[in-house]
């Protein structure tokens, strides 16, 4: 399967790490978290916004993928599979957090102020940094769905093939949801874009 | 092809997912439409700007460690014992989520229903029952007294005395079958084809008074004929009709079941709805005195014949001076009735028998001194 954004380099080919890992050696696996391990931490940072949830969603991600390597089929493409296993959890994380309200809807940003006032100027270094913000908090503002397709898309640079198939959707469904997805923040961010 | 259809094509030639033939006539079209180019531009500024957001990157010691961090929890997991797994599910099942909230509401409605249900069932079931006893005890009420059957021993034809005018609600003797025996008796006459199942809306029988006459008419109560039944001396008794409705079944059972009681009054003697029975050998027989001159002809004769029956089979036993007064209280009252000089002739010759059983010299003088009153009774 052609990849995008995560072929690792390593001087064992994957088939034979993941021959052994599934045989129970622990240090082929720890080959493979090694080379995926960054990818996972900040997809799952990405999507969660947090270093602590992040750290235990990655960790968690390749926990179950050791302990579900049994039913890994071979000539399936490893970091695509442990990508599944990460977006699902950190769905599954955000859709628990539905109840909690963000902090950064509870406190005013600086940059609504500014807004309030009529004085932004986006020359301004703090206004660039006010803007990073409002964008990241309109993609946090996006249901976990759209916003797993979105993020999958824009940070990983995955092809909708590689989306459908991390996310266990249709090709239709991702085009559907990324769609969506862009045309929401669109209407939010008009005025900055 | 309007420009909003292009809305769609737009993220794909971004993404690059067209083919080239597609790819070409978006370029043509974004040539020559303003709103859809500036749509498209909106689109890369917006990929740009969210992939220029910069992350935190975490130290390098970090990077370190997750690996080891990886691999402790896997041999942590691996080794974990039954209880611990159990102890770390039981505490994230206390964790909250929608959709447990969800299972619980499901689970607490489904049971809320059930018990719901469960107490209107169990509370019709009670109301059922009581208007069930209320309709057996108006059926009761409605029909027949207590149905008690009177026999005199060794009387051929036994008769049901059930309300006379001028007598006691008893009779001569008075026998009270136990339910099963009844029951059992009436199937066995079912069998037989002697006694016919009755009528559901017919009431309740009334008094047979006729010694040897068969009861046609269907009744609760019915003379038996001992021929007719040829069954055992024991059971050659009054039964009960068999009942087909369960009302009247019921209306039996309550008359087996609640029986009159005889209430003891002396040694051996014991009043029965106001009446004196003297229990001989668990027969009741009416107890007489001179004075009881209302008393039927009918009834004087099956008390004579009960007291004979009783003293040839039982010619030492203590009622011998009990039977042989009654014995001449009863013909004396009988002859005021019929006037037959017979019966006194019968009765002396009868008590001339007796006195042969008797060992006691004062209680044989006293019979022959009650014999000697119905010879004078004769004589006059």
């Amino acid at each position: 399967m052609a990849e995008k954004g995560f072929s690792p380099k390593s001087e064992e080919p994957e088939e034979k790490l993941i021959a052994k890992a599934k045989r129970g050696d622990i240090y082929s696996f720890e080959r493979l978290v090694e080379k995926y391990q960054k990818k996972i931490y900040y997809l799952a940072l990405r999507m969660t916004k947090s270093h602590e949830a992040a750290d235990d969603m990655s960790q968690e991600s390749f926990i179950k993928a050791f302990y579900s390597l049994k039913s890994f089929k071979e000539g399936y493409s490893f970091s695509a599979w442990v990508y599944k296993i990460c977006m699902n959890l950190t769905i599954n994380y955000l859709k628990r957090q539905k109840f909690v309200v963000p902090e950064s809807q509870l406190k005013k940003s600086s940059l609504a102020l500014l807004e309030e006032k009529g004085k932004v100027d986006f020359s301004d270094q703090l206004a660039k940094e006010e803007l990073r913000k409002k964008i990241e908090q309109e993609i946090d503002n996006l249901p976990p769905d759209f916003k797993a397709v979105f993020i999958l898309k824009a940070y990983e640079d995955l092809s909708y093939e590689q989306i459908a198939q991390a996310l266990k959707i249709s090709k239709g469904t991702v085009m559907s949801r990324l769609f969506r997805a862009r045309e929401k923040l669109q209407k939010s961010l008009k005025e900055y874009l | 092809m309007k420009c909003k259809d292009f809305d769609e094509l737009l993220h794909l030639y971004l993404d690059g997912e067209l083919k080239e033939k597609e790819s070409k006539k978006i370029e043509e079209h974004l040539l020559a439409c303003q709103r859809c180019s500036e749509k498209l531009q909106e689109l890369k500024s917006l990929e740009e700007k969210a992939k220029g957001i910069k992350i935190a990157e975490p130290s390098a010691i970090y990077w370190k460690t997750f690996t080891q961090e990886v691999r402790n929890k896997i041999i942590l997991r691996k080794k974990k014992p039954f209880w611990a797994k159990f102890r770390s599910s039981w505490e994230s099942f206390f964790i909250y989520s929608p959709s447990k909230l969800k299972i619980a509401a499901g689970i607490a409605s489904v049971l809320l229903v059930f018990i719901i249900g469960k107490l209107y069932w169990d509370y019709q079931g009670k109301d059922l029952e009581r208007i069930r006893s209320e309709r057996m005890e108006k059926a009761l009420s409605s029909q027949a007294p207590q149905k008690v059957e009177f026999q005199a021993p060794m009387v051929k034809d036994t008769t049901i005395v059930e309300s006379q005018p001028e007598e006691p609600t008893f009779a001569e003797s008075v026998s009270i079958i136990p339910e099963e025996k009844v029951e059992k008796k009436i199937t066995e006459e079912l069998k037989r084809g002697k006694i016919s199942a009755p009528d559901s809306t017919k009431e309740f029988p009334k008094v047979e008074t006729k010694p040897s006459e068969q009861v046609t008419s269907p009744t609760l109560v019915r003379k038996i004929d001992l021929e007719e039944i040829g069954g055992p001396p024991s059971l050659q008794e009054t039964t009960l009709q068999v009942q087909k409705s369960s009302v009247e079944k019921s209306a039996i059972k309550m008359a087996v079941d609640q029986p009159i009681k005889p209430e003891k009054f002396g040694k051996g003697l014991y009043f029965i709805s106001g009446t004196r029975y003297y229990k001989v050998d668990e027969v009741y027989i009416r107890a007489l005195t001179e004075k009881d001159t209302s008393v039927t002809a009918d009834t004087l004769k099956k008390v004579i014949a009960s007291w004979k029956e009783y003293i040839e089979k039982n010619p030492e036993s203590e009622w011998l001076a009990k039977g042989t007064d009654q014995l001449a209280i009863s013909f004396q009252l009988l002859f005021l009735k019929t006037k037959e000089e017979s019966l006194l002739q019968e009765g002396i010759e009868l008590l001339n028998r007796y006195k042969e059983f008797i060992i006691d010299q004062k209680t044989k003088d006293e019979l022959n001194k009650k014999i000697k009153d119905l010879d004078a009774l004769k004589k006059k």
